[in-house]
């Protein structure tokens, strides 16, 4: 036995137990061992102290470390792209700092544009960025080239979030991360996750089938109809519900078409004469005696729960609500701008439907035209449908017309639509809302601007300084919003200027 | 000033002040600002009425500032100098307002008293009899603990582990009561070992062989001569006054920091800087002391260098050291290494020999690269002798991005069989580890 083994052997038991065999010291030791042990003044646990010291001091003095050849690694390959210059890394080091993630994907989104690398030290740092946000994954890899690339097999956290593990989550993940996994496939490969879908379908319960099914949502289409018409008769109503409406969004479904059939029935254009029959005029006759009861076992009501609107026009309005525009435009034979206004003429609220249609089945053209007519409502969710310009001026001009708590409300509505679907905002826009960014700086703090400075225009923080608010007491604190926004506008110009081309550099 | 905007950013004592550092870094939050060789200094739009005065002493980079935060340096200080990293033209004025110059004539003038001063008149008797009776304290406290270490050989450590922490922690606090915080930290210690983890009983063995090194070293002092009797002494808590070092040789060299290293204990923070001299070769830890909301003398920046005067404590290995003065200075090569791990396990056989209890020590050692070896990552030599990286190590990543898995000039720090990375040269250039 080693003597060190021998010690702990000893130490363990205890010296009542056992002594030292001093035997089994290397020879080198005995001598020295030998004289602690014969010091007849010494008590055992005194010898097994002085000889542990002894030991101890031998032991660590002569430390040696194996030669082991086989333990080298492959070093990473030579980087093939050009490093940022020593100012885009400043940039990237200010972002970091001020951990604002829209600046972090505007300066990765430059740098792989570039095809610039970023220095070696900044690779741990972004990869843990894009552990923990991983849409930034394509790019923090793009931008940490051949290092980066080498680097992520070595780390377990990293390499899990980089490699499609997709399979691997949708068989053994939470429900969450399941739903997850299957809307990221779904945006890719839609016919994909349907497959996912259906072949785990039978295995699933009633609440995770919800969650799941509402996935299909996300780039629904035809292909989707085969299925959502299977599973309309499952046991759980909430999965029925879900299924109906989602079939509702495909134009080729048969409750669409069935809509589209109940519409011809019930909706028609009729001429009429007037002026003691010199003048004949087009006016739309509703009329929903003959629409098929199967309808309304799809969720139209037959009933009407507003005060102006007629149980005929009401139904009309759901069906109008759920047919695509086009197919409104061919059923009546007129065109938009006359479709729109005979809706109009007929009841505002056959207007709403139609808008309501544009949205739903994204008819751009169409929610142009109707939105025309109607200038008094206002459609949120118009502003993700239309081009960013009319999305501005749509917004633009709604907001300033909120008042009171409930305006406030709709304002903060509104320019949470902007940021959550990712729409620029426009100089106009931008000066309109100053206002109320001024006035809920709880809500407006510097995380806001962190998370969405790229949606707005590089002259805002000109624009925001123009504005002083009314009371004196959040007066200073905006002109620090103000100086903030102004400090990470100039941050995404420098960095759109060191990274926007190699002769910068 | 020699500085980088990296190498400021590394002077802020936390991650806040650090970005708030940042944030005051523009033109737009100066009311005035000047500089010259010698200081820095703007005023500082504030929540104030007035605006905060901040200074910087550029020599030692030093700050002042009129701000009310206990932070050190505060982020008017760390936005002062980043903005005069970037937009130096912004700094027209040169002459020093009366405020700057009032400070700058302090601190040269207390600086030189410190030079000059006298050792004051001391009781001396009364002084020795406190000092006697602090060892006879510091006595009677070791004899209770080699009693304790004798009780736990007697009946065997297998019951260690389920006595746990609270074994150790007792015996600590009585070594603290016996005024004896040096050993009250090495028992902490051993308690600190995960007794559920494979090979604690080599390690409680090899921790009880140091503090009876160091106790019965203490017994036996009359025996030993200095300076290994202060090594000692400083192993069971003794301080050692600055006042004392006077009559100390003085180390002047070009000095890389290596690394600093900050450990929060209570109210109090330690801040251990490794340092190495680029002429002479010396290794040197230099430790600073911050209780909270008090600012410390030296603001030395990793992967820096300095011109500097150091005096080390008197020991049979010097190694911890106090600064007496510095200046910050440019880069320099690096020239003298260690070729291989047996070079690095020599010097340390040498130093067991002088020193058997002896504290991890910092070492710069030529062409390692980072290896992989039954999962555990180790640190290969030119001849491809491995040496375990220590257990913890939390810049790894750092370490195999920067060296992309070459041999790198790679300064650790460590003892006996494991060691700890703490920055690299590439291209010639020291890279600390983050």
């Amino acid at each position: 036995m080693h003597f060190d083994d021998h010690i702990i052997q000893v130490a363990l038991l205890g010296t009542d137990k056992q002594q030292l065999n001093l035997n089994e010291a290397d020879d080198a030791l005995q001598p020295s061992l030998r004289k602690i042990g014969d010091n007849p003044t010494l008590d055992s646990e005194e010898i097994f102290l002085q000889s542990l010291a002894l030991a101890f001091n031998y032991k660590q003095a002569g430390v040696t470390v194996p030669v082991k050849v086989e333990a080298a690694i492959e070093p990473a390959p030579a980087e093939e792209k050009q490093y940022c210059s020593p100012a885009a890394m400043r940039n990237l080091r200010d972002i970091l700092d001020l951990e604002s993630g829209a600046l972090l994907r505007v300066w990765l989104q430059c740098c792989a544009d570039a095809d610039f690398v970023v220095l070696p030290e900044f690779i741990p740092i972004l990869f843990d960025e894009a552990s923990v946000n991983r849409s930034l994954l394509p790019l923090v890899i793009k931008c940490c080239g051949k290092r980066g690339e080498w680097l992520i097999g070595f780390n377990k956290d990293w390499k899990f979030s980089a490699t499609d593990n997709t399979a691997e989550i949708w068989e053994t993940g939470s429900s969450e991360q399941r739903k997850q996994a299957l809307m990221q496939v779904r945006k890719a490969d839609a016919g994909k996750a349907l497959q996912m879908l259906e072949q785990t379908w039978t295995t699933e319960d009633a609440q995770t089938k919800t969650v799941l099914l509402g996935v299909l949502e996300t780039n629904i289409g035809n292909e989707d109809v085969r299925f959502l018409e299977q599973i309309q008769n499952e046991k759980s109503k909430k999965v029925n519900d879900l299924a109906i409406h989602l079939l509702k969004l495909i134009p080729a479904s048969s409750i669409v078409q069935s809509y589209v059939d109940a519409l011809r029935k019930s909706v028609q254009i009729k001429k009429e004469k007037s002026m003691l029959g010199l003048i004949s005029k087009k006016v739309l006759d509703v009329d929903v005696s003959s629409v098929d009861e199967s309808v309304f076992a799809t969720g139209i009501e037959k009933l009407s729960n507003i005060k102006d609107l007629d149980d005929a026009t009401y139904i009309a309005c759901q069906l109008i609500q759920n047919v695509p525009p086009s197919a409104l435009k061919t059923l009546l034979g007129v065109d938009y701008e006359e479709m729109a206004n005979l809706f109009w003429q007929k009841k505002s609220f056959l207007l709403f439907a139609l808008i309501g249609s544009a949205i739903k089945f994204r008819d751009v053209v169409c929610l142009q035209i109707a939105l025309q007519k109607d200038n008094v409502n206002f459609y949120k969710r118009a502003i993700t449908i239309l081009p960013k310009v009319e999305a501005n001026n749509y917004a633009e001009q709604y907001f300033a017309q909120q008042n009171g708590i409930q305006g406030a409300n709709i304002r903060t509505e509104i320019i949470d639509t902007f940021c959550k679907a990712e729409i620029e905002i426009s100089s106009s826009f931008g000066a309109v809302i100053c206002e109320h960014l001024a006035s809920d700086m709880y809500r407006f703090n510097r995380k806001f601007y962190n998370d969405y400075i790229d949606l707005f225009p590089a002259d805002f923080p000109a624009i925001a300084e123009k504005y002083t608010p009314q009371q004196s007491y959040v007066q200073s604190q905006w002109g620090n919003t103000v100086a903030y926004t102004q400090k990470l506008m100039q941050l995404k110009v420098s960095t759109i200027h060191h990274l926007s081309t190699r002769k910068n550099n | 000033m020699n500085l980088t905007e990296e190498q400021i950013l590394n002077l802020a004592p936390d991650e806040s002040s650090r970005k708030a550092g940042k944030a005051l870094a523009g033109t737009a939050n100066w009311v005035s600002v000047g500089a010259n060789e010698r200081a820095l200094w703007g005023e500082c739009k504030g929540s104030g009425s007035k605006p905060y005065q901040t200074q910087v002493d550029l020599s030692t980079v030093s700050f002042k500032c009129s701000c009310p935060s206990r932070k050190f340096p505060c982020k008017h200080g760390l936005g002062l100098m980043l903005l005069y990293v970037k937009e130096p033209s912004f700094f027209t004025e040169n002459a020093m307002p009366d405020w700057v110059a009032e400070w700058i004539d302090k601190r040269t003038e207390r600086l030189e008293k410190q030079a000059e001063k006298k050792e004051k008149v001391v009781d001396e008797a009364a002084q020795a009899k406190r000092q006697s009776a602090r060892e006879q304290k510091i006595s009677d406290g070791i004899e209770e603990l080699l009693l304790w270490m004798k009780d736990i050989i007697r009946h065997g450590m297998l019951t260690v582990p389920e006595k746990g922490h609270l074994l150790f922690a007792n015996m600590s606090r009585r070594m603290i009561d016996a005024q004896a915080p040096g050993l009250a930290r090495m028992v902490a210690m051993a308690g600190n070992i995960n007794f559920f983890e494979d090979g604690w009983q080599q390690q409680l063995l090899d921790q009880l062989a140091r503090i009876y090194l160091v106790a019965s070293g203490f017994k036996n002092q009359d025996k030993i001569e200095s300076p290994l009797k202060q090594d000692i002494r400083t192993f069971i808590g003794f301080p050692q006054s600055q006042d004392s070092l006077a009559e100390e040789p003085v180390v002047k060299d070009h000095w890389l920091v290596l690394a600093k290293e900050v450990i929060e204990e209570d109210t109090v923070t330690t801040e251990r800087f490794w340092l190495y001299g680029m002429q002479t070769g010396k290794y040197a830890l230099v430790l600073q002391f911050l209780i909270r909301g008090q600012g410390g003398q030296l603001t030395l920046m990793p992967g820096t260098y300095i011109d500097g005067e150091l005096i080390f404590y008197p020991s049979i290995l010097p190694q911890r050291a106090t600064v007496k003065n510095y200046s910050v200075a440019g880069n320099a090569a690096m020239s003298k290494f260690f070729t291989n791990w047996s070079d690095v396990l020599t010097a340390q056989a040498k130093a067991y020999s002088l020193l058997p209890f002896k504290n991890p020590a910092a070492y710069v050692v030529e062409n390692i690269r980072p290896v992989l070896l039954n999962e555990t990552w180790h640190l290969q030599d030119e001849e491809q002798r491995v040496m375990p990286i220590k257990k913890g190590f939390d810049k790894l990543w750092s370490l195999l991005a920067l060296s992309g898995g070459n041999a790198v000039a790679m300064s650790v720090v460590g003892l006996e069989k494991e060691f700890e990375p703490m920055g690299v040269w590439i291209d010639g250039i020291y890279k600390v580890l983050s």
